[in-house]
């Protein structure tokens, strides 16, 4: 799939670009990878220092055989008076009689969070797994030639190509716009790689492919499933997680996620978004003032967005 | 090819060069010397700030002469030793987080990175530079942190990335997708609301 698309362009490399952030972390990329490079009397300190290691091995063995002949020693020392002890009580201790284990397994009863149907004002926009990553004009720069390295026969196998069968899944859902069938290429995707590393990936995909067909309740249990951690959940994802908490009426929830959205930037297509979910959020709580100031922030963002005339009217309303 | 070995010395052979076992066993060990620099350089980028990356390389060309028997050739020794520096300094990175945990490092963070001899000022930006730079990695997932330092920092292509780690090129390209996502977010965390306060 990959072989045909350039190489992503890196950060450290942009000069200038279109997002002034990038820019700047690229810069600091640079600055690291230079302050990080090795001069010679580094390396000759190194390989100097390296002739050490077997004394200093030497004195770390010599440690672990004093903590080891110690633990030997105590555990010596504690099963001797073990003995001792049990010698003493064994005679008037009755060994109790061997009953077998009782059997204790239960079905596990799986709960399936319940969520009204909702109606959601905008698709799921989560990106692909390769989108950002291959921008089409991005110059193949490789700043080090490195030597063409086959692969080390001592290490495990390499995986079978998920990403390849996620790139089908996600091309019926993005391209053929086809959400059945990219449901059916995510039931084999699941079937051949239960553990794939892709599977927050193909969780989203099936999320997104559930909204196309409507099937909006089926969406928010495969969103709550994914954590704060997971690489998977950027901010369209954990937006679009919020709304749909807001359709199914679980606005703490919804207003974190709005939180953490708006933290990262509220003025942009996003940050708009999330305003309006959570002023609506904050209207059902009864927090007037607050939903106020989210929905004027809103208009002042975005005053010809579709939900613009929504919120004027809410305003309207708050006077 | 070098054939000295005297960077992974024998028991009992001091400084001195030690003999050679096999012809074998030689061309890797000048192999390893050849990436010495690379083992360092690696070991500074994926450790930071903090990461004693000499005594890093010193366990992993430990390591290594413990292993060299099982190396079947030189193909096999960069991705071994890639794989294996990371692995030591992720107990570092372990070990250097449980002392600051126990407050037990006070050395400034920084004063293990400065490779070159800059001016005080440069230093004081470089360090900075450096410092926030793995502030923001740190909060990456360690598979992450290690694609998005392999590119941008190593300058890595995809393709090297995934011969060096053991995976496919468009695994490789999500997970730096994936990195490049979860830093900005991060970044954006960390900085964008220290510039607000500091501009209130």
């Amino acid at each position: 799939m990959s072989k045909h698309l350039p190489e992503p362009a890196r950060w450290a490399d942009r000069q200038t670009s279109e997002r002034a952030v990038e820019t700047t972390i690229g810069a600091a990329f640079r600055r690291v990878a230079q302050v990080t490079e090795p001069t010679d009397a580094e390396v000759a300190k190194v390989a100097r220092c390296a002739r050490e290691p077997q004394r200093r091995a030497s004195v770390v063995a010599f440690g672990w055989r004093v903590a080891f002949a110690a633990v030997v020693l105590l555990s010596m020392g504690g099963a001797v008076a073990a003995a001792l002890h049990f010698r003493v009580r064994l005679p008037v201790v009755e060994s109790p009689t061997p009953t077998p284990p009782q059997e204790l397994a239960r079905p596990r009863v799986r709960h399936v969070a319940e969520v009204s149907p909702p109606a959601l004002a905008e698709p799921l926009v989560v990106p692909p797994p390769t989108a950002e990553a291959l921008p089409p004009t991005a110059p193949h720069s490789v700043r080090r030639a490195a030597p063409a390295m086959s692969r080390p026969s001592a290490l495990p196998p390499a995986p079978p190509d998920e990403a390849d069968v996620l790139g089908g899944v996600f091309k019926d859902l993005r391209s053929s716009g086809d959400p059945a069938a990219a449901l059916r290429g995510l039931d084999d995707y699941e079937r051949r790689f239960p553990e794939g590393a892709l599977r927050s990936e193909a969780r989203i995909a099936r999320a997104e492919a559930l909204l196309a067909l409507d099937r909006r309740g089926e969406a928010l249990p495969l969103l709550d499933g994914l954590s704060a951690t997971d690489g998977a959940l950027t901010r369209n994802v954990r937006l679009t997680r919020a709304e749909l908490r807001v359709e199914a009426d679980r606005c703490v929830e919804a207003t974190r996620d709005f939180d953490i959205v708006l933290a990262a930037a509220d003025a942009d297509a996003a940050g708009a978004r999330a305003l309006y979910g959570r002023a609506s959020c904050r209207l059902r709580a009864r927090d007037i003032s607050a939903a106020r100031a989210d929905l004027e922030r809103y208009l002042s963002v975005d005053p010809d967005g579709a939900l613009a005339s929504a919120a004027r009217r809410a305003l309207e309303s708050l006077r | 090819m070098e054939r000295e070995v005297s960077f992974l010395p024998r028991p009992g052979a001091g400084f001195a060069p030690a003999e050679p076992e096999t012809n074998d066993a030689l061309d890797v060990a000048a192999l390893f010397r050849a990436h010495e620099r690379t083992a360092l350089r690696w070991a500074r980028r994926l450790g930071g700030p903090g990461i004693d990356a000499e005594d890093v390389v010193q366990e992993v060309f430990l390591i290594a002469k413990r292993r060299l028997h099982t190396f079947e050739g030189p193909d096999q020794v960069k991705a071994w030793l890639f794989l294996t520096t990371e692995k030591v300094v992720l107990t570092a990175r372990r070990k250097q987080r449980l002392r600051r945990w126990l407050s037990l490092s006070s050395e400034a963070a920084t004063t293990t990175m400065g490779a070159q001899q800059p001016t005080p000022t440069e230093a004081l930006e470089r360090n900075r530079d450096v410092e926030n730079v793995y502030r923001v990695l740190n909060r990456l997932p360690e598979r992450l942190r290690r694609v998005l330092v392999l590119f941008e920092i190593e300058g890595l292509s995809t393709l090297e990335i995934a011969e060096l780690v053991g995976a496919k090129v468009p695994t490789v390209r999500v997970w730096l997708f994936r990195a490049r996502e979860r830093f900005l977010e991060e970044h954006q965390r960390l900085f964008d609301g220290r510039a607000e306060e500091a501009s209130k």
